[in-house]
């Protein structure tokens, strides 16, 4: 009898362990941000808070570090951003800033919880003639909250994370892990007739 | 080519005739240098005779000083360790520069001991404040803090430039004896800048361009004891006037000393 009901127990185990919700790891890329306007291209989204800038990206990093005895582990959310823009003529500056802030994740709630807020701006001046021209400023917020995470299929984006503030945040493989300014500057190639 | 060896010949044969009796005439002056005798160094004390103690017992005499005591200061450093002195704060506003830091029995200037870390490190980016941001006067102390690091780099293709980063959090205080406490989340930033430079039209080659440094800020929880000088206010109606100086004690006793910004900095705004 014992025997018996082995498979279904093991079958329902499985089916248990199914629901609970993936949980992302590893370095995505705004690919949309959806509020109840609609859905604002991740390029577009950065790009409206750098205005005269010409390429951005917005990027999410999911980490979890083991403890030094190795029997837990610390969930982090780092949030980046990297803008290129104009200093001169021909001259572009690339600016980056990441924040970092513990998380808790919510296995069977599937949401990531930070306790506290935190903000990060990155700014230059150059001092000497050979510098760039002009200041440079980028900067980077991850509000306190609640950040329920979705995995999606079959579109161009593998998450949807909804923030505190109620955006979703659709998330996509970055094309690099370091931003690409080189290609970014270039303009792209024409395609062929 | 004859003539010239000629004319060699004969100003080398003149000059022997004149030198050679000038130099059998008159003898050769010697001048005797004498380097002078090392100073005797003073007879050392004769050693301490062993004492008598009140029971009649010996006591032997201590072992002699085997070095001398130097006391060595570095430059930017006190010889007297900064009072940590004041009251604890229930206000707190305006932007305050880390000047000096107390660690193991000595106060150092800030600027100096980030100069001679950075070198010491071959760093392309000295740090040169540190600056904590209370925010603008409302009577509490602040529930957000901004903390910036502020530095000054030099790196080739990116020039000589000042760099912050700036991180905002949250600040939880609280009272202790004689002083607030304060305690800030753990937090890590990072912040770097690029150059690019954008080709002709007709170069195809990839645009030339220039990493710069990475600028890390990597903070545990951090919590500290907070002592304020704050002058007393003229009226008693007044409201309490700006602090003159700020004390931070980590837990593992270094201090920073914060004194008002200077209007000098680049990122003040």
């Amino acid at each position: 009898m014992s025997l018996l009901l082995l498979p279904v127990l093991g079958a329902c185990e499985l089916s248990e362990q199914k629901t609970l919700p993936e949980k992302p790891t590893g370095l995505w890329e705004l690919h949309e941000e959806v509020t109840t306007q609609g859905a604002t291209p991740g390029l577009e989204s950065i790009l409206q808070k750098y205005p005269g800038c010409t390429w951005g990206r917005t990027t999410w990093r999911f980490e979890s570090e083991a403890s030094e005895d190795g029997k837990s582990s610390q969930d982090y959310l780092i949030a980046g951003v990297d803008v290129l823009c104009p200093a001169s003529v021909g001259d572009y500056y690339g600016c980056e800033v990441t924040a970092r802030v513990p998380a808790t994740w919510d296995a069977e709630a599937g949401k990531f919880t930070v306790a506290y807020p935190v903000a990060a701006r990155s700014r230059t001046i150059g001092v000497a003639d050979d510098a760039i021209p002009g200041p440079t400023s980028c900067e980077v917020s991850i509000p306190a909250g609640e950040y329920p995470v979705l995995r999606v299929r079959n579109q161009d984006w593998r998450w949807e994370v909804r923030s505190p503030s109620g955006k979703v945040l659709r998330l996509s493989l970055p094309k690099s892990d370091r931003p690409d300014f080189v290609s970014a500057i270039q303009p792209a190639p024409k395609e062929a007739p | 080519v004859k003539v010239r060896s000629l004319v060699v010949w004969s100003a080398l044969g003149a000059l022997s005739a004149v030198a050679l009796p000038l130099a059998l005439a008159s003898p050769p002056r010697v001048v005797e240098i004498k380097v002078p005798e090392p100073t005797k160094p003073p007879p050392l004390p004769p050693p301490p005779a062993p004492t008598i103690g009140p029971n009649g017992e010996v006591i032997p005499a201590p072992e002699p000083a085997s070095h001398v005591a130097v006391e060595r200061v570095r430059p930017g450093v006190r010889r007297e360790v900064r009072k940590v002195e004041g009251e604890a704060p229930t206000t707190l506003w305006g932007r305050y520069d880390v000047v000096e830091v107390t660690e193991n029995d000595e106060t150092e200037d800030f600027v100096i001991k980030m100069e001679r870390e950075g070198k010491a490190l071959d760093q392309d980016c000295i740090t040169t404040r540190r600056v904590f941001d209370f925010g603008p006067s409302n009577g509490t102390l602040p529930p957000v803090l901004q903390v910036a690091e502020q530095e000054r780099c030099s790196k080739g293709g990116l020039g000589v430039y000042d760099s912050e980063i700036a991180l905002a959090m949250t600040a939880t205080w609280g009272q202790g004896e004689n002083a607030a406490t304060l305690e800030m989340p753990a937090v890590v930033a990072t912040a770097s800048l690029v150059r690019v430079r954008k080709p002709d039209k007709d170069d195809l080659h990839t645009p030339s361009h220039w990493l710069g440094p990475e600028t890390r800020v990597d903070r545990p929880i951090t919590k500290f004891r907070v002592v304020a000088e704050i002058p007393k206010a003229r009226r008693p109606t007044d409201p309490p006037p700006a602090a003159t100086a700020i004390h931070l004690v980590a837990e593992d006793g270094t201090v920073w000393h914060l004194e008002p910004e200077p209007p000098d900095s680049p990122f003040a705004k």
